[in-house]
């Protein structure tokens, strides 16, 4: 009993190390860098912040609230359709779609060349302003952030009783007074999380803020290290936006727990649709496809036509290569996780510890924290256990594969954790006591009872941090080995050279894996509350 | 001469091809409290929702105090209708108040607050009145969603099986306060029940919605 309550907090502990690593640089020395960056930068760095995250903010609200209300309440043309293809975004990493849209809307992009060939015009008419700007990584953040909302939100809409919004159309309110009085305001705590969810996603990235030579704090800490090579000085920037992050990491556990406003099943009562026809379903459908159409089909169109009109071969030894370690390094930190998860809460079930139950939830704090934080933290982590550990040899695991999948596993955690503990919640405690009352105990009630019924479970684990760590790019651009390519890194590293050619062949191959979640993320809405009734 | 509140004629209702309700007939007037008896799935409950307006009536007319308000060429939106209803799952809002809850729909009202304070002195729940309905109990709820529905004056009152999910003891305190209250404030009643007793006590007149939803007899 004492070993599985101890394993979650050795684990905690090693989760835990980077982290304080970065934040122990707040009590160290300050460089002149750090006065440099005051002085001159990080006013900049903070407003660009500001304004990004409120830019998203407005779109991915605008976006995902809509369609969810949309096809939650309304019968129109496409609905079934956009009922799932609204997630389809997901599939692509915002640096892709930064990539692709920087392709499509340049004075020389395919977009501008259209209109040009289109109606005859001069070569050096551009109708497409450039999108290398903060407005550009707010359209992309938008397109490709807003089924974190929409997801969280359709949920809320689909466990809102349709007796509650009758009782408000027989109190008076007509359809636009329901959305706005009653199911908008029930949704709040729902959107409120999925909107936490895209701003710590916004704050985390680099990939697209890079690329739009966007001033924010991703950019702000790889150019300290890189660029000033000072690793001190990027920790203590890292230390000022990990701080908001776990801000908005609170506020989003805040709202999910402070409030609930779902029905118990005993009185829930699916709404009816109401059907549109006309030239409503024409917009409603147009406002449906819009964020597909720029935030999926249009990349993949852009992706396929570059793929195609590329001159070089496709499938060459580089592209073999880093999938082949893209795809080894997903499954592998994959099963790790998912086994983690699998010890962990069984270690919870099994001794019956509450506090190792925060344990866990508190773990999956790791999908919050910036990859390139992460690369931070776990650098210094792995210097110092060389030096101490590994003091008669040189770095032993600093450049090694450990630092990058403890970084992945890490940061994919919560994924393998949230898989894990649904499979466990649909098993019986009843079978656990016939399992103990039979002799089964520790190991073997684990190997021989929990894991058989959890195969489905363990394999939705894999695959989940598998998609998550192929699409991520910041923390695998400064932990992998020399020479170490992966499928992400090798289009940043095209894309960063212009050669968006070649980068279409990477990028499509991390968009198609990354469908793959998608094909859960579609079940579970399937078989929730309007699908089992 | 009474009013006529309610007057449904020759109202037909089908889901896709089950006819729910087939040629009904019923007139309520003024004050008059009305109970459809009859047993789950006959169509009872779908009697109020085309009244409410929530359902397209596929044959027949509903008038609400003279005017047609469903036909084969006319549908109110349920807002306009002037009905109020009360349901078993209460349906409180449950981000607001109970105040904010029987305020809810006489917002524009300029005696909003003194309706609220005699609505929640008639239902005995003056002291809950800054509570969320997550906050308080099941006959609680049931007393504020009363309230709630009666705050716009409706024309006619519709309950559909509000007593089913309390238990007897409460069941047999409500009917006796809600009928002294119906009587007092002149109420037209329609109300749809399994439950004989329940028509019994509250009602002047049963009917009955028989198996197939087919004939509506005294």
């Amino acid at each position: 009993m004492f070993t599985w309550k101890l394993l979650p907090f050795a684990v905690a502990i090693i989760f835990i190390a980077p982290i304080i690593i970065v934040f122990s640089s707040l009590f160290g020395t300050y460089s002149d860098t750090w006065n440099h960056l005051i002085e001159f930068v990080l006013v900049d760095y903070v407003s660009t912040s500001i304004f990004l995250v409120i830019g998203v903010s407005i779109g991915v609200l605008t976006i995902g609230v809509f369609t969810a209300y949309a096809v939650t309440n309304y019968n129109f043309f496409g609905k079934k359709f956009f009922e799932w293809a609204l997630i389809l975004p997901l599939a692509i990493p915002p640096y892709i779609l930064a990539y692709t849209f920087t392709g499509l809307f340049d004075a020389n992009g395919d977009a501008n060349v259209f209109v040009r060939l289109l109606f005859n015009l001069e070569n050096n008419f551009v109708l497409f302003p450039s999108v290398r700007n903060i407005t550009g990584a707010i359209i992309v953040f938008s397109f490709t952030l807003y089924p974190y909302v929409y997801l969280v939100t359709r949920s809320a809409f689909l466990n809102q009783s349709s007796s509650i919004k009758e009782s408000g159309r027989l109190l008076g309110l007509g359809q636009v007074g329901v959305f706005s009085k009653i199911s908008l305001p029930l949704a709040r705590p729902a959107f409120i999380a999925g909107l936490m969810l895209v701003i710590m996603e916004t704050l985390s990235d680099f990939g697209a803020v890079d690329h739009f030579a966007v001033q924010t704090f991703t950019t702000g800490i790889f150019r300290t290290w890189y660029g000033l090579y000072d690793l001190n000085t990027a920790m203590q920037l890292s230390s000022l936006l990990l701080m908001i992050i776990f801000l908005f990491y609170f506020l989003e556990r805040f709202s999910r727990e402070g409030v609930n406003y779902t029905n118990d099943n005993s009185t829930f009562k699916t709404s009816k649709e109401i059907n549109l026809k006309g030239v409503k379903s024409g917009l409603v459908s147009f406002f449906c496809f819009l964020p597909i159409f720029i935030g999926f089909i249009l990349p993949i169109i852009e992706l396929i036509i570059w793929a195609l009109d590329a001159r070089v071969t496709l499938f060459n030894e580089k592209f073999i290569m880093s999938s082949f370690n893209t795809i080894t390094l997903g499954i592998l930190t994959g099963v790790l996780c998912a086994f983690l998860a699998f010890i962990i809460n069984f270690s919870i079930r099994y001794t019956k510890n509450n506090f190792l139950g925060k344990l866990s939830s508190f773990l999956s704090i790791g999908y919050a924290i910036p990859g390139l934080i992460l690369a931070v933290g776990i650098t210094r982590f792995l210097v110092f256990a060389d030096r101490n550990i590994f003091s008669d040899l040189d770095f032993v695991i600093t450049g090694s594969l450990v630092g990058l999948v403890l970084a992945y596993i890490i940061k994919s955690y919560a994924l393998a954790n949230s898989s894990i503990e649904s499979g466990y919640e649909r098993i019986s405690n009843s079978i656990d006591n016939s399992a103990r009352l039979l002799g089964a105990r520790g190991s073997i009630l684990l190997g021989k009872v929990h894991f058989p019924l959890m195969k489905t479970s363990f394999l939705t684990a894999i695959l989940l941090v598998t998609s998550e760590v192929v699409k991520e790019l910041p923390a695998t651009l400064i932990l992998r080995p020399f020479n170490f390519d992966t499928l992400a890194v090798v289009t940043y590293t095209y894309a960063a050279e212009e050669r968006m050619y070649q980068a279409a062949m990477p990028s499509l191959a991390i968009v198609l894996i990354g469908i793959v979640p998608l094909i859960f993320l579609s079940k579970m809405i399937r078989s929730s509350r309007l699908a089992e009734t | 001469m009474t009013q006529n509140i309610l007057k449904i004629e020759n109202l037909s209702l089908s889901y896709k091809d089950q006819e729910v309700l087939k040629n009904i007939n019923l007139s309520l007037d003024l004050g008059e409290r009305v109970s459809i008896l009859g047993e789950s799935g006959s169509g009872k409950s779908s009697l109020l929702r085309c009244i409410a307006g929530f359902e397209n009536i596929n044959k027949g007319k509903i008038s609400l105090k003279n005017e047609i308000v469903s036909s084969d060429t006319v549908m109110l939106p349920t807002e306009k209708r002037g009905v109020g209803m009360v349901v078993q799952e209460k349906a409180l809002f449950p981000h607001l108040t109970v105040k904010q809850n029987i305020l809810f729909g006489i917002e524009s009202n300029s005696n909003k607050n003194e309706i609220v304070s005699e609505l929640a002195e008639l239902f005995k729940i003056e002291k809950l009145l800054d509570k969320l309905p997550g906050q308080i109990s099941g006959g609680e709820q049931q007393r504020v969603a009363f309230a709630r529905s009666l705050a716009p004056s409706p024309s006619l009152l519709m309950l559909d099986e509000p007593f089913s999910a309390l238990d007897d003891k409460l069941k047999q305190e409500l009917y006796y306060e809600l009928d002294k209250i119906f009587e007092k404030q002149e109420l037209s009643i329609l109300l749809v029940t399994h439950d004989r007793e329940e028509a019994q006590i509250l009602t002047s007149r049963s009917l009955k919605l028989s198996q197939g939803s087919l004939n509506l007899t005294e």
